[in-house]
């Protein structure tokens, strides 16, 4: 079997949400005790690397939940009037100038902007910036998002409708294209390797991860960077308003209420060996972990006309990857769960599905709880929070006690405590992620120092 | 490396809503335009289009799909019940369910949808817009209803790789056969006329006043169009388990991004021609085993000088016989090459080459020689297939005829040619190193 390093990442997002605002006592234990720390001076999210993330990612113990105020004219407080059912976080605030220059943006919509940053900060951070510009054709890129271009389509939209076709501008137009922000980043940066853009829901990131790894495996590049990024439009948010609405009224579970936006990347290598180190265009460069193997189910509904929480596809995806990784299921540390906790009927399919392939002790974590629904976005940040683990951060184990787990319905049915905070940094880490159209993926990332 | 074949297709054109006749109307040297009848024109520049007429997936679909399904996924199931239908195997359970993917490509999906959400939320405010709306805004719901036809349980991708989006599910698709990940994969792509797509399209100045002539030296542009080709994949030892009928093999997709413009190639046509080369060395194949090159061919200036430079960059004066099609269904954007394909295996297994519909006179410029109209017979061993698309998305496919393989459903699988048969074995390959009837090797 091949696997992947991971050589180097970029982000950008919201930080300081507060799980403590809307999550039940039983429900926050699953809660992780760190943040993401992603606006380290106070004002508009900014770019951040190891050096900044690190230390957000990986705080000491209680009080780590850094709520970051936001900058003046933040969308919150607009979208807090338009919305009444739910509570989105968009980085309408963010600004791509300080770290990409002034030239060359004003076509650019918010989607392409997040991802070339993200991007710049995984060439920095893994130093290949340099190798990037002397061999292009050898550094591709596999970027996923669950929506895509939906702002600039919108966009254009309002301009056909409710001003007159022959407004619309030619050269914001192609921003409306799924693939835009990809193709940008490859003009951008140089990169003209491989470059695949996918569109899978909340699995786009592990989609995304597939599509490198047969790439790098295949010697097509020596190093993809693999992303994922999210922006939501206000008709977007208006839809999921009215779901929210509709979700109350008839005591439905399953919608999640608070939304984020961002954008992750990743700089991925192919796994020379242990011995060999990581190797991309001849030169050898640190790696930061393994990415070992990532598998993706599908699970029809039948005849039903409801929605579907793959768990069975999601327990298919999870065996399929242990068995690729050739992974015991015992040997496996942590899991993260891809859901936001908000959605109880996601977080207790997701839950089921780990426990049968994983068992009933199986260690679960919750991040999104902290960030909110993200779509493919929240599978991105899920991959920092493995690495900052591997990287010897804290974590927390609840007890997982059978009346600790919501039932479907997001109820609590009873109040375990809290567990201990654990120290020993993890070996291995399964991130699982479903979405409601019946896909499920696991990604199964393995610490470099792991034997 | 596991040879992939293409054992069953499905289409949904302006030209035709089944393959045969769909085919026939092509080698005739028909044309699907005609004037847009979808949505208004009004305020745009232009009025032409290939649109599918009427409504011919009804038959392939259920009357609960018929109510539930968008534009967009109603071409696609279309098309793969066709081609699941030419298989041979709707309903059987072989290859298990786990075993089979399902990879489509599109460029906006069900856009028509969304812009109805839109128009609903702009002159509704927010009571226009109703909690379902949500579904539209999705992106799983193509390969999901896609897979639910046809028994597919393993993994299921989308890859919206603009006009080029039909290679790419293709090449993809055969991928995760390659690499073991599938038996069987139903790929292909779908897309549909919209209204902003094509008023974008003619405020880029883009689509021609009158009609699409590809190569011509009085080109003025593309002509919008819409539809679906769906393809079933299969391993050699899915095809032999169950008896199947290849049409065609799959070559190795080549794949590589020009990281120069958003909307206009390279001027040199390198990243378009990298592709072409990987697809060639990849696959096991010298340039001269090339008997057609179905060009992507747009009639825009731009994408066809590019096309004619990477054609004489690398056939040299040996440049296979080249077509287009657009002039005849239309550019149908991320759909255009999976349609393409289905004239690629057509012609492989016919021995005809469609011609460039609306091709009058060549561009002298252009220094290629482009079939015009009327259709040509040869046997074909090896056809490429060619895609350029926004984002410098380059992706060439190609196909080898069927009749000149050997199936082995237990061989080490290489995908490699003999050279008896005038077929390059790949640098650094000798002929004598395959095994004989090896998967994929040329029929004595």
């Amino acid at each position: 079997m091949t696997a992947q390093r991971i050589l180097g990442f970029g982000v950008v997002g919201w930080a300081g949400m507060r799980p403590s605002q809307w999550l039940s006592d039983s429900q926050r234990q699953y809660a992780p005790l760190f943040s993401v720390e992603i606006a380290p001076d106070g004002g508009e999210p900014a770019l951040a690397a190891r050096e900044s993330v690190w230390p957000g990612l990986v705080p000491d113990g209680a009080g780590a939940i850094t709520p970051t105020p936001p900058p003046l004219g933040d969308v919150r407080a607009f979208a807090g009037a338009l919305f009444e059912h739910i509570e989105p976080h968009l980085l309408w605030g963010f600004r791509a100038e300080p770290f990409l220059g002034s030239k060359g943006l004003r076509t650019f919509d918010r989607l392409t902007r997040l991802t070339l940053v993200a991007v710049q900060g995984a060439l920095q951070e893994s130093g290949l910036g340099e190798l990037a510009a002397r061999y292009p054709d050898r550094f591709g890129v596999a970027w996923g998002s669950a929506f895509g271009a939906l702002e600039s389509i919108e966009e254009l939209h309002r301009v056909a409708e409710m001003e007159e076709p022959r407004f619309i501008n030619p050269n914001r137009f192609p921003n409306t294209v799924a693939n835009a922000a990809a193709g940008q980043v490859a003009i951008w940066y140089g990169l003209s390797g491989p470059n695949i853009t996918a569109v899978d829901g909340r699995c786009s990131g592990a989609s995304a991860l597939t599509h490198a790894a047969r790439k790098l495996s295949a010697g097509e590049a020596d190093c993809m960077l693999v992303g994922v990024s999210e922006t939501l439009s206000l008709g977007m948010c208006q839809a999921l308003d009215a779901q929210a609405a509709r979700a109350k009224a008839l005591s439905l579970s399953g919608f999640p209420e608070r939304y984020g936006e961002g954008s992750v990347f990743l700089a991925l290598s192919q796994d020379e060996g242990p011995e060999a180190g990581a190797r991309v265009c001849g030169a050898e460069v640190p790696a930061l972990g393994f990415h070992l193997a990532t598998a993706l189910r599908f699970e029809s509904p039948g005849h039903s006309r409801r929605m579907v929480y793959p768990e069975r596809a999601l327990e298919r995806a999870i065996a399929a990857a242990l068995a690729e990784a050739a992974i015991a299921p015992h040997d496996v540390d942590v899991v993260l769960l891809g859901g936001s906790l908000t959605e109880g009927a996601v977080f207790a399919a997701e839950l089921r599905a780990v426990r049968a392939v994983l068992g009933r002790g199986a260690r679960v974590c919750v991040p999104g709880a902290v960030w909110g629904e993200c779509f493919a976005v929240s599978a991105g940040f899920n991959w920092l929070v493995a690495l900052s683990l591997f990287a010897g951060g804290s974590w927390q184990a609840p007890p997982l006690s059978e009346a600790s787990v919501p039932r479907e319905g997001g109820a609590e049915t009873g109040g375990a405590g809290r567990g201990s905070v654990e120290r020993d940094a993890p070996d291995v880490i399964l991130i699982v992620s479903m979405d409601i159209q019946g896909l499920a993926a696991a990604t199964l990332l393995r610490s470099p120092g792991a034997t | 490396m596991e040879a992939v074949y293409v054992t069953g297709m499905g289409i949904v054109s302006a030209l035709g809503s089944d393959v045969e006749s769909w085919w026939q109307a092509l080698c005739r040297g028909e044309s699907g335009q005609g004037q847009v009848t979808r949505f208004s024109t009004d305020g745009i520049e232009r009025d032409q289009a290939c649109e599918v007429k009427g409504v011919p997936w009804e038959p392939w679909l259920t009357r609960s799909e018929q109510r539930q399904v968008g534009r967009a996924a109603g071409y696609a199931l279309a098309a793969t019940r066709q081609a699941l239908e030419q298989a041979g195997h709707p309903n059987a359970q072989t290859p298990a369910p786990e075993r089979r993917a399902v990879v489509v490509g599109t460029s906006m999906g069900e856009g028509d949808r969304l812009g109805a959400v839109h128009r609903a939320w702009f002159h509704g405010n927010a009571a226009g817009v109703a909690p379902g709306a949500v579904v539209p805004f999705g992106s799983v719901t193509l390969p999901a209803l896609v897979a639910r036809s046809a028994g597919c349980e393993g993994p299921i991708h989308t890859v919206p790789g603009a006009c080029a989006a039909g290679n790419y599910a293709l090449g993809l698709g055969a991928e995760l056969i390659r690499t073991g990940h599938a038996d069987l994969v139903i790929a292909g792509a779908s897309e549909v006329i919209e209204r902003l797509q094509y008023a974008g399209f003619a405020r880029l100045g883009a689509i021609a006043p009158q009609r699409c002539q590809p190569f011509d030296a009085q080109r003025k542009g593309l002509m919008i169009g819409e539809g679906a080709a769906f393809f079933v994949l299969e391993s050699a030892a899915s095809v032999v388990r169950r008896g199947g009928q290849p049409l065609a093999q799959l070559g190795v997709l080549g794949l590589t991004c020009d990281a120069f413009h958003i909307t206009r190639p390279h001027p040199e046509g390198a990243g378009s021609r990298a592709a072409l080369l990987r697809a060639l060395s990849a696959t096991g194949l010298a340039p001269d085993a090339v008997d057609y090159f179905c060009a992507h061919g747009t009639g825009t200036e731009a994408n066809d000088a590019v096309e004619a430079q990477v054609l004489r960059a690398v056939f040299g004066t040996h440049v296979p016989l080249v077509s287009s099609l657009k002039g005849a269904i239309g550019h149908a954007m991320g759909a255009a090459s999976a349609i393409e394909a289905v004239a690629c295996v057509q012609a492989l297994r016919t021995g005809v080459v469609p011609g460039t519909v609306n091709l009058e006179e060549t561009d002298p410029a252009l220094e290629i020689d482009v079939l015009k109209r009327t259709a040509h017979s040869t046997r074909l061993r090896v056809v490429l297939n060619n895609s350029l698309a926004f984002g410098g998305y380059n992706a060439v496919l190609p196909l080898i005829n069927a009749e000149d393989v050997v199936l082995q459903p237990d061989a080490p699988a290489s995908g490699r040619y003999s050279a008896s048969a005038g077929i390059a074995v790949p640098e650094g390959a000798r002929e004598d190193d395959a095994p004989e009837g090896v998967s994929g090797g040329l029929r004595p």
